[in-house]
């Protein structure tokens, strides 16, 4: 093993760790609050590299006006989903198995929909300055450096909304404990619209970083809506700052097993590790013991 | 004739795989999105098991797995029991636990390891490309290649494990797994051992999907990692509550329907069949936990709970006819 490769791959890891916290967060400040198994969140993601795809190649928009429509098509595909499909579930009490199939019915119907309309194949997302900088040994690029940076940023933003604002405070007094939370007087249908907002957001951004360096596909969501949930277990459910280090104790991970394993195996690896980790400390490596 | 007799097929294994997590998402409300890695894991073991042994150097020389050239019985017996216990090993972790998101977690984690191992484990597995040929059955000196006589042996086992699977939900036994469904703690505090009973019937269920990817193994002689991917997971789920969760009869009408789904459109859009399956059966899915939560047959209305109803009635008449001899 050579420390070169050691260095590069830390690298990598804390570039795709940073998304994945940003992934962690998004899908645990929704799944906190609302106890909602939102898989579908798959299609938000999906949805805003489309958005931002269709805005550059079809539209002919700078790619900043296209990520910004990406954005928008993400927020309003979670604020939708939010309010056609779960709201009316949780009204009559639906079992969380009920809303999951909802949800699981929604995850399977849009990438073929994707599919049937955009085509199979892969979609690049041109436009982003991308140039390779060396540091001694170590390479990456430009956008690399985006990534990070944009990353923390919006998870810095999201926590400072829950801390100082008054929204936020409504958020956290959900999470805790939404029957109290109604009867001091929370308006909690719209602290449920809230956060699907911000997690929708952060999801869009992830899928806007991920596809101005890869390419946006019709299957492309699932992968990094699981991740984001490991993420959130891994730094303990209802801690938005647990989420974002477990994400990027998740990329370091992913990343550093090429030290031992073929790229193949590390998706097994981050599932595999999920799996232990549940069955031995099923309230997450930081969470404290509940049920 | 041909052509119908292998939709025909395709819809039978639906309705064993329907049937089978029926015991365990409609019966038990326990939800498994790994069903087709079990499926799987039936197919992988009786495949490498009754593969043709080829010498080493031969098989290498072939670019071939080599198997160990079983008879399809036990090969099958050995595929049934190792998904039954893979199965409660997964099952165990989460059944300790009430909180139904675990065993969504769970077996979503492990459909995906699995099946991931499946095409990376390459020199066991065949990898991507998968195991062939994988020898068919032979039954009363017929080779079950030709889809009709594999639609009539198929018709057999369908039944067989619909009996299994109607004897388990209307026994006592099944009355239990309902329970765990409404009311979980409430059949702990009656004394019944829910933990036992909810990673039994995994494994049970599990065991079921695992002779249908045997069987299917060999009638397609050919086994790959694409064919017990999450979506087929997710199909059958779809097959289950489309046709009504804890009911036998909606699971036959879900994969029937469900199965006539691809051929009708492959006839309609051609080449988008797979996609606009897909959607229909998401948005179905969707649309049917809203408008229409328990299925379109629902539980209690379906021929078997009749059959069942009339065993109750005859039984009665009988205790009634008992208590008045008595007297």
């Amino acid at each position: 093993m050579s420390l070169q490769l050691f260095y590069q791959l830390l690298v990598s890891g804390v570039v795709i760790g940073s998304t994945y916290a940003l992934l962690g967060v998004s899908f645990g400040v929704i799944y906190s609050t609302t106890r909602t198994f939102h898989l579908a969140h798959s299609v938000v993601y999906a949805l805003a590299a489309y958005g931002a795809v269709v805005g550059v190649r079809s539209l002919d928009l700078p790619l900043a006006i296209a990520a910004l429509l990406g954005l928008a098509v993400a927020v309003i595909t979670g604020l939708v989903i939010e309010f056609i499909a779960y709201k009316p579930m949780r009204a009559r009490d639906a079992t969380v198995l009920a809303v999951f199939l909802v949800s699981l019915g929604l995850t399977i119907a849009a990438p073929n929909l994707l599919e049937i309309v955009f085509g199979p194949e892969n979609r690049a997302l041109p436009g982003f300055p991308i140039e390779t900088i060396q540091v001694g040994t170590v390479t990456f690029t430009t956008l690399d450096v985006t990534s990070v940076i944009v990353s923390w940023l919006a998870i810095a933003g999201v926590l400072a909304f829950l801390a100082r604002t008054k929204y936020g405070r409504a958020v956290n007094a959900t999470r805790t404990n939404p029957q109290m939370a109604m009867a001091v007087g929370v308006p909690v249908q719209q602290v449920y619209l809230i956060v699907f907002a911000i997690g929708s957001v952060l999801a869009g951004i992830a899928a806007l970083l991920f596809t101005m360096g890869g390419v946006a596909n019709p299957t492309m969501g699932l992968t990094p809506v699981l991740i984001g949930f490991i993420a959130v277990f891994l730094g303990g459910i209802g801690s938005t700052l647990g989420a974002a280090f477990g994400g990027l104790a998740l990329g370091l991970a992913m990343s550093l097993s090429g030290l031992w394993l073929t790229g193949d195996f590390a998706l097994a690896v981050v599932f595999g590790f999920m799996f232990v980790l549940l069955i031995i400390r099923p309230q997450g490596l930081l969470g404290k013991a509940t049920v | 004739m041909e052509y119908w007799a292998d939709i025909g097929v395709t819809i039978l294994i639906f309705i064993i795989l329907g049937a089978s997590l029926n015991l365990l998402l409609g019966y038990a409300g326990q939800i498994s999105m790994a069903h087709a890695v079990f499926y799987g894991i039936g197919a992988y073991t009786a495949g490498l098991l009754s593969l043709p042994a080829f010498e080493g150097v031969a098989a290498a020389a072939r670019g071939v797995t080599s198997g160990l050239g079983w008879h399809w019985v036990p090969a099958l017996a050995v595929g049934i029991a190792v998904a039954f216990v893979l199965a409660l090993v997964v099952a165990l972790p989460a059944a300790l636990r009430v909180r139904g998101e675990y065993l969504i977690l769970l077996t979503l984690a492990f459909q995906i390891v699995a099946n991931q191992l499946m095409s990376s484990l390459d020199n066991v597995t065949g990898g991507p490309y998968g195991l062939t040929p994988i020898p068919p059955i032979e039954l009363f000196g017929q080779v079950l290649i030709d889809p009709q006589k594999m639609f009539l042996f198929l018709l057999v086992v369908t039944t067989i494990v619909l009996a299994i699977a109607w004897g388990l939900g209307e026994s006592p036994y099944g009355r239990v797994l309902k329970g765990i469904r409404e009311d979980e703690v409430a059949v702990a505090a009656l004394g019944k051992n829910t933990v036992a009973v909810k990673v039994i019937i995994f494994g049970i269920s599990a065991a079921l999907a695992g002779a249908a990817g045997a069987l299917a193994a060999s009638y397609y002689q050919f086994i790959a990692p694409g064919n017990y991917s999450l979506d087929l997971s997710i199909f059958v789920v779809a097959v289950v509550v489309l046709g009504g969760a804890g009911n036998l009869t909606g699971t036959v009408v879900g994969a029937i329907v469900l199965g006539l789904l691809r051929p009708l459109l492959q006839e309609i859009v051609g080449d988008d069949a797979i996609a606009w399956q897909g959607v229909i059966y998401g948005l179905a899915l969707s649309a049917m936990m809203y408008f229409r939560p328990r299925g379109l047959v629902p539980e209690g209305r379906g021929v078997t709970t009749l059959i069942g109803r009339g065993f109750t009635y005859i039984g009665a008449a009988r205790a009634m006819a008992l208590e008045r001899r008595r007297q």
